[in-house]
């Protein structure tokens, strides 16, 4: 299947290739805005209030962080699962399992941040053709390597907070640990089904990516109807 | 610390990206590129070595753990390399998986050698058939079982040993971004034989020696918090969500089967 026949998973695979060029904060769209167009960071968008800020010097902070990651991929498998009917039965019952996991891993933040909770997050999944197996695929692909490179990009946050005292933080260090491998797994997974005969997809290369929040976010954002800013998110800063 | 520019594609119009990029090429820019080709890793690894030397040295500590992952990436090294050496072990379809796994493995002992330096310790001497237990590079289905033992083992094995390495953060996070991709190896193998990539409750067709490969990885209860009552998902799939670490000495009992010394 060629490109020009999944326009919109090539414009969202764009988008997400760029996405970190439009910065931390002003990236993203709101409510009544066009979604999906990132923001050259040369030209920045209309100033707007974040809906929601994950500060990073805290362990809630990062934990939040997880939670809407992992709100926005149990979204999409919710909706794959509804409305994609195709690409035969182990395919499906592997859709299930991924989207069932990435439930628990929603349910399982939200527990643990309790009232530290940030709200629920409302997806925009426009650029996603959930008819097509392709677009299922490539967004699948996305979400989940984007989802590797967050959590392993935020072990040092926690990592620093764990070395504060900070008592949550070597807990979180862990959970993340366990829930990293699992999202590496289904980035595997999916990565195997991309593209017959391109043998080495289910690991593109023997190093991930540990990746900043605010590259992250940036990728995540035209995903997310609320704006979402980081703070104290530099991986650099102490 | 230098990064790969990811942001290489964002100024030209998808078009012109379309015609110089093949998707594949895209793929691979959000896939894996974005913080790292084994060069990079392994020009890290030497920085992040001298930047320990001024001061004071690299800890004990993260030297011990540093140390542990180089014997394990050296087994699985050693493992894929006598494997594909081996005439008419790996089916001919599945052969480019195994490079490809066998590659990383690679790379990840030049990455851990470069970091450990002169700390760095010899290969040891192995026993892929643990003393005569598996006919290992005789059976492709028991090369891939212990392949499956190994990836698994590794991407725990990997994690155990976080708490360690708090105070090193950059070590932490080059640690896992190997990890991760122990946890991508395991999954595809299991698909090799006809299981999910991830782990469920029941591990069919394993023999009772590689069940201490699985221990533990049937909890419901996470950090406490009881998933069977904050979550409505099924008990297989609550388990499924999590893969639990392996601490050095449960990892050792394992590895430690096909090490001679």
């Amino acid at each position: 299947m060629s490109f020009h026949t999944v326009p919109l998973g090539r414009r969202r695979f764009l988008a997400l290739s760029g996405a970190s060029a439009a910065g931390l904060i002003v990236a993203g769209c709101g409510e009544d805005e066009e979604p999906a167009q990132t923001t050259p960071a040369e030209e920045p968008a209309p100033e707007r209030m974040a809906d929601v800020t994950l500060d990073f010097a805290t362990t809630a902070g990062v934990l939040n962080y997880a939670y809407a990651l992992e709100q926005l991929e149990a979204a999409f498998y919710t909706q794959v699962n509804k409305e994609f009917e195709a690409g035969g039965e182990t395919f499906q019952a592997q859709l299930r399992d991924i989207g069932a996991h990435e439930q628990v891993h929603v349910d399982f933040l939200a527990a643990i941040l309790g009232d530290d909770a940030i709200p629920a997050l409302e997806p925009n999944f426009e650029m996603v053709d959930f008819a097509n197996r392709e677009s299922v695929l490539q967004t699948a692909f996305t979400f989940e390597n984007l989802g590797v490179g967050a959590y392993n990009g935020a072990a040092r946050f926690l990592a620093r907070l764990a070395s504060q005292d900070d008592e949550l933080a070597p807990t979180a260090l862990m959970a993340a640990g366990d829930i990293v491998a699992v999202e590496a797994r289904h980035a595997s997974v999916i990565g195997a089904q991309l593209e017959p005969g391109q043998d080495d997809m289910f690991a593109p290369n023997a190093f991930d990516p540990a990746m900043p929040p605010a590259e992250v976010v940036a990728a995540a954002q035209p995903f997310i109807v609320q704006r979402i800013a980081v703070t104290n998110a530099d991986p650099q800063g102490g | 610390m230098p990064r790969l520019n990811p942001n290489a594609l964002a100024n030209l119009e998808p078009e012109v990206v379309n015609q110089i990029a093949s998707r594949r090429d895209a793929l691979r820019r959000i896939g894996g590129t974005l913080a790292g080709a084994a060069g990079f890793s392994v020009a890290f690894a030497a920085a992040s070595r001298e930047a320990f030397a001024q001061s004071g040295g690299m800890p004990e500590q993260v030297v011990e753990v540093l140390q542990f992952a180089l014997t394990l990436e050296q087994l699985e090294a050693t493992f894929y390399s006598m494997g594909l050496d081996e005439e008419g072990l790996i089916p001919d379809d599945v052969r480019p998986v195994f490079e490809v796994i066998g590659g990383h493995e690679d790379e990840h002992v030049a990455f851990l050698e470069e970091a450990l330096g002169d700390d760095a310790g010899e290969a040891p001497e192995l026993d892929f058939t643990a003393g005569g237990m598996f006919d290992t590079f005789e059976s492709y289905d028991t090369f891939l079982l212990l392949a499956q033992a190994f990836e698994d083992t590794g991407q725990r094995a990997y994690r155990g040993q976080a708490p360690k390495l708090i105070e090193a953060p950059d070590v932490l996070e080059q640690a896992l971004t190997i990890h991760s991709v122990e946890a991508r190896h395991a999954a595809v193998v299991r698909t090799l034989r006809d299981l999910t990539g991830w782990i469920p409750l029941d591990q069919p067709g394993a023999p009772a020696a590689a069940a201490p490969v699985y221990a533990g990885m049937d909890l419901t209860e996470k950090y406490g918090v009881d998933l069977t009552e904050v979550s409505s998902i099924e008990e297989r799939q609550i388990t499924e969500a999590f893969d639990e670490p392996l601490d050095m000495e449960e990892v050792l009992a394992i590895a430690g089967q096909f090490i001679v010394s």
